[in-house]
């Protein structure tokens, strides 16, 4: 039993570090960046090199990572992003373009793969099992992090104006809202987000070219099935997804995990459009009415 | 303080406007009447800068603002409060207002509070309340409320009455006046309801197929058989 | 009625070019002479992608090779070159560069290392143009072909001494599988399953993993929870890197102690990319490993000199079976194909195997015989060696009656243990 929440956990803490990023700059700037994944191979490249070569301590490397793959957002931005505004469609086929360039670097800088870094820590017994401390931690991190982004998005300013600006984009500029810095400082937030979940998640896979696109099925099924809300979708769909695969691939083997989260994501698709995020409003409103 | 001269402008390439000229000075109240679809609400849209320019100039407090980003326009003193009141729905009516104050040289400020709740006591019955629940009148409230945070000098008002009981209507009438009186904000309203024309314009111009094509005096507009001719009625 | 026109003259254009290209690509592939000083062979690899970890070695090696040959004079006189193709870990760009190899370049023969599907999927091609293949991986076994060769370790020669071995010392007998989805991957796990059940081993659980697959909790909670003492490993390609480290970290406060072996570990680049800790102690069986073989430290400090990446026996298969070629030809006198595989199946071709060993290729089985080391891993990335097992040859197809010694008689498909 704790097995099993342990390993729910543990998807649930892959699928939510992977597609918060994605969430966030679908909400707010109406972009579909599947690019995201390559965000997160830069995270690991920079904690692979600094920390599995240089020996740099593991907590700066993740620093480093976070503040390189802003500033790759901000390039990303500018060459790319900057024509695809509120464009979900278009956006998803030119940043897939982008991400399928990047992995190719990506696979030419690291060849066989970059230099393992050890997962710090060790592990802890319970019971007869053990457990990763390390994955412990990672689980707790994506809890932080929900909390962390609850009280930004809920409690200042900036969240403010980017809730205003994910409801009623033309209003909020209207009102003073300069939505295009809007727009990249949610761009940098978003990358960061990604380099830092590619560099925690760096110690426990194999860094190649093709690291990105390991999180990229989940992260984009949760952020779809998710909505537009970037908080409370994306936790609601990354713990149904959680569940269903973690469920699934004890008793069924890894392919029919796979296959099982993403038949749940058409079944809800398909019943709310709307997502999560569309689902909890209507709730919401009808709670309220009562 | 905001004039128009051959003002076009229109969706994608096709043009609504052909060619508008247009005045308003510091302080006054000036209507733009016309039928649905003459060009009215793409008037304020440009204006605010939501629409381009194809052609033609826009002079606000001097200077030539066709290039300006809406953002930059609030920021130099315009409040718009648009056709269908567009309120944050998630958000509450708290932070509905909240999001005005940005361009205000004062900020937030607790006073300022004070009168905007005096001037819309309903809204602060309901300042914790989501703003997509309230009603159409509240919201049409809220939409101009919202606008006063950020201490205009020009407020853009674009069919306010739409989906509003007649009684909130007169409402929104008395609030335009004492805006206009106690804080001395100019007021552009594009209306086709004609007891809010007649209750609150000080002058107003008629507008058809993207073009003004009379302006008006007050007594002109008082008069019902000289102006039925540009509304539908 | 101009678009009436115009896409009746697109209709014939478009038939005529489907004639010309249908033309060119199928049909017999012309008999291969070799003009001029130069004779060139063709190599499709995975230079990049998610197979890419277990290539990289194999295009030094071929870079020895050719160049080993060259310093010899050439095969038959002439100055050999190699075309390179990279499959890029996608079956689909196997395909294209064998039709490109076969019929629209002047190579005599072509070789390729990449995944069992890859291989499946370009043999046909070979054998209708009737072009010597070389097929270097370790794989799953069975191909009875006339115009393949297959120069890789295959089940009956890795499986049995590491299961005789777990037997001898009493380290379990329950296994758990793990294979990779796919041809390779389920074949071998039917090996397995043959050898050990022969042997009195229990298979108490098994899984076929997608090859793109990271995250193992559940995969290794159940091999936990099925009382396994020893996992067979049979995963294939980076993102199988990540199993180590998870099941490593979920496995080490066990009261028990569960034995990693299998026919893939170390293969797909843990070497370089795996930290060292979590490799300790897997049981592998091959026909090289690194630092044990006395006789290959030449060959190991001239490898050393251009690539940095872990040797793997990929490299010495590889290395090996363009020299078998090399010496097929020069024992049939020449670069014709059908003279080639005559030559090859009298039986007297082989060739140096880089690391102080001849390799051979059986004349009725077209797979060759190794020397086999059973080896543990030790701290650091230190290869213990068990024991040595010489010149360990091939027996599989010949126990099910195949003999492919006559040329044009093949049956031209692969055997598995389910057939039998």
């Amino acid at each position: 039993m704790l097995q099993m929440i342990y390993n729910f956990l543990e998807s649930f803490a892959y699928i939510s570090l992977a597609a918060i990023g994605m969430s966030i700059v679908y909400g707010i700037t109406g972009i579909t960046n599947m690019a995201q994944g390559e965000f997160m191979l830069i995270g690991a490249l920079v904690v692979s090199y600094l920390c599995g070569v240089a020996g740099i301590p593991f907590i700066i490397g993740i620093v480093l990572a976070m503040a390189v793959t802003a500033i790759a957002g901000i390039i990303l931005d500018r060459l790319v992003l900057v024509r695809l505004y509120n464009r979900p469609g278009d956006s998803l086929v030119c940043t897939y373009g982008v991400s399928i360039a990047l992995m190719q670097v990506g696979t030419i800088l690291t060849g066989v793969g970059a230099p393992a870094v050890q997962s710090p820590f060790g592990t802890l017994v319970v019971g007869n099992r053990s457990y990763s401390v390390y994955k412990i931690l990672l689980i707790a991190i994506s809890f932080i992090l929900f909390g962390l982004l609850y009280v930004v998005f809920n409690k200042s300013r900036f969240g403010l104006h980017a809730r205003a600006t994910m409801e009623k984009r033309e209003i909020a500029a209207s009102l003073g809202i300069n939505v295009s810095k809007m727009n990249i400082l949610v761009i940098v937030l978003a990358s960061a987000l990604g380099g830092l979940g590619g560099a925690l998640y760096a110690p426990t896979m194999s860094v190649t070219g093709t690291y990105g696109s390991n999180f990229l099925t989940h992260a984009f099924v949760a952020m779809i099935i998710g909505g537009s809300n970037p908080l409370v979708g994306t936790l609601m769909a990354a713990g149904l997804l959680a569940v269903v695969e973690s469920f699934l691939s004890l008793y069924f083997g890894a392919f029919i995990g796979r296959i099982g989260m993403l038949l749940v994501a058409i079944v809800i698709i398909r019943l709310i459009p709307g997502g999560f995020s569309g689902l909890v409003e209507r709730m919401m409103v009808r709670l309220r009415k009562r | 303080m905001l004039s128009t001269k051959k003002l076009v402008s229109g969706y994608g390439k096709v043009p609504i406007l052909h060619g508008v000229d247009f005045e308003i000075n510091e302080g006054e109240v000036v209507s733009i009447i016309g039928r649905n679809g003459v060009g009215k609400s793409t008037f304020i849209k440009t204006v605010i800068g939501l629409n381009g320019v194809m052609d033609g100039t826009i002079e606000y407090l001097g200077n030539n603002i066709n290039k300006k980003r809406p953002f930059e326009r609030a920021w130099l003193g315009m409040g718009y409060v648009p056709q269908g009141h567009m309120v944050f729905p998630n958000l509450t009516v708290k932070e509905n207002l909240e999001m005005g104050e940005q361009i205000s040289k004062q900020g937030h400020s607790d006073d300022k509070y004070t009168f905007i709740y005096d001037y819309f006591p309903i809204l602060k019955e309901r300042r914790n309340q989501k703003a997509g629940t309230m009603s159409g009148g509240q919201q049409a409230m809220l939409s101009i409320a919202r606008v006063l945070t950020g201490d205009p000098k020009l407020i853009l008002l674009d069919e306010p009455t739409e989906g509003v009981q007649p009684n909130i209507v007169d409402s929104i009438g008395d609030i335009i006046l004492k805006i206009n009186e106690e804080l001395g904000v100019a007021i552009l309203l594009v209306e086709q309801h004609l007891g809010l024309i007649q209750s609150v314009s000080q002058r107003g111009y008629a507008m058809d197929k993207g073009r003004i094509v009379d302006s008006l005096s007050r007594e002109q507009i008082d008069n019902y058989e000289y102006i039925k001719k540009f509304l539908a009625i | 009625m101009k678009k009436g026109i115009f896409s009746k003259a697109m209709a014939v254009i478009s038939a005529a070019a489907m004639l010309f290209t249908t033309a060119c690509g199928s049909g017999t592939a012309q008999a291969r002479s070799v003009d001029g000083d130069t004779v060139r062979i063709g190599w499709i690899h995975d230079l990049s992608g998610n197979n890419a970890g277990s290539s990289a070695v194999v295009s030094t090696a071929i870079e020895m090779a050719t160049e080993d040959i060259n310093a010899r004079g050439g095969v038959l006189g002439k100055k050999l070159e190699v075309v390179k193709k990279d499959g890029a870990s996608n079956t689909q760009n196997y395909s294209d560069a064998a039709n490109e190899l076969a019929y629209n370049s002047d190579v005599v023969a072509v070789f390729s290392s990449g995944t069992s599907a890859s291989r499946e999927a370009i043999r046909g091609t070979f054998e209708e143009a009737k072009l010597p293949y070389f097929y270097s991986s370790l794989y799953e076994g069975g191909v009875a072909s006339d115009y393949n060769i297959c120069t890789g370790q295959t089940p009956e020669q890795n499986v049995l001494p590491i299961l005789e071995y777990i037997q001898a010392n009493n380290l379990g007998t329950k296994i758990y599988l793990v294979a990779a989805d796919y041809n390779f991957g389920q074949i071998s796990g039917e090996w397995l399953t043959k050898y050990a059940e022969e042997m009195g081993f229990e298979i108490v659980g098994s899984e076929y993993i997608p090859l793109d697959v990271t995250q193992y909790g559940s995969t290794i909670t159940n091999i936990i929870d099925s009382g396994a003492e020893i996992v067979w490993y049979d995963l294939v390609g980076s993102a199988a890197l990540s199993f180590y480290e998870q099941y490593y970290n979920a496995t080490s406060g066990l009261d028990r102690d569960i034995l990693l072996t299998g026919g893939t570990p170390l293969i797909s680049g843990e070497l370089s990319s795996v930290d060292p800790k979590y490799l300790e102690g897997i049981l592998v069986c091959s026909v090289y490993f690194e630092g044990i073989i006395t006789e290959a430290a030449d060959f190991e400090k001239r490898y050393y000199e251009k690539n940095s990446t872990g040797i793997t026996d990929a490299a010495i298969t590889a290395y090996a079976s363009m020299m078998m070629w090399a010496n097929a030809c020069e024992i049939a006198g020449s670069f014709d194909s059908d003279a080639v595989m005559t030559a090859i199946n009298s039986g007297k071709v082989s060739g140096d195997s880089g690391i102080g060993s001849t390799i051979s290729i059986d004349p009725k089985q077209h797979h060759c015989n190794f020397n086999m080391y059973l080896c543990r891993m030790g701290k650091d990335k230190k290869m213990e060696l068990i024991e040595t097992y010489e010149d360990v040859k091939p027996t599989y197809l010949s126990s099910i009656g195949i003999d492919l010694s006559t040329l044009g008689e093949a049956p031209n498909k692969q055997f598995t243990p389910l057939d039998d």
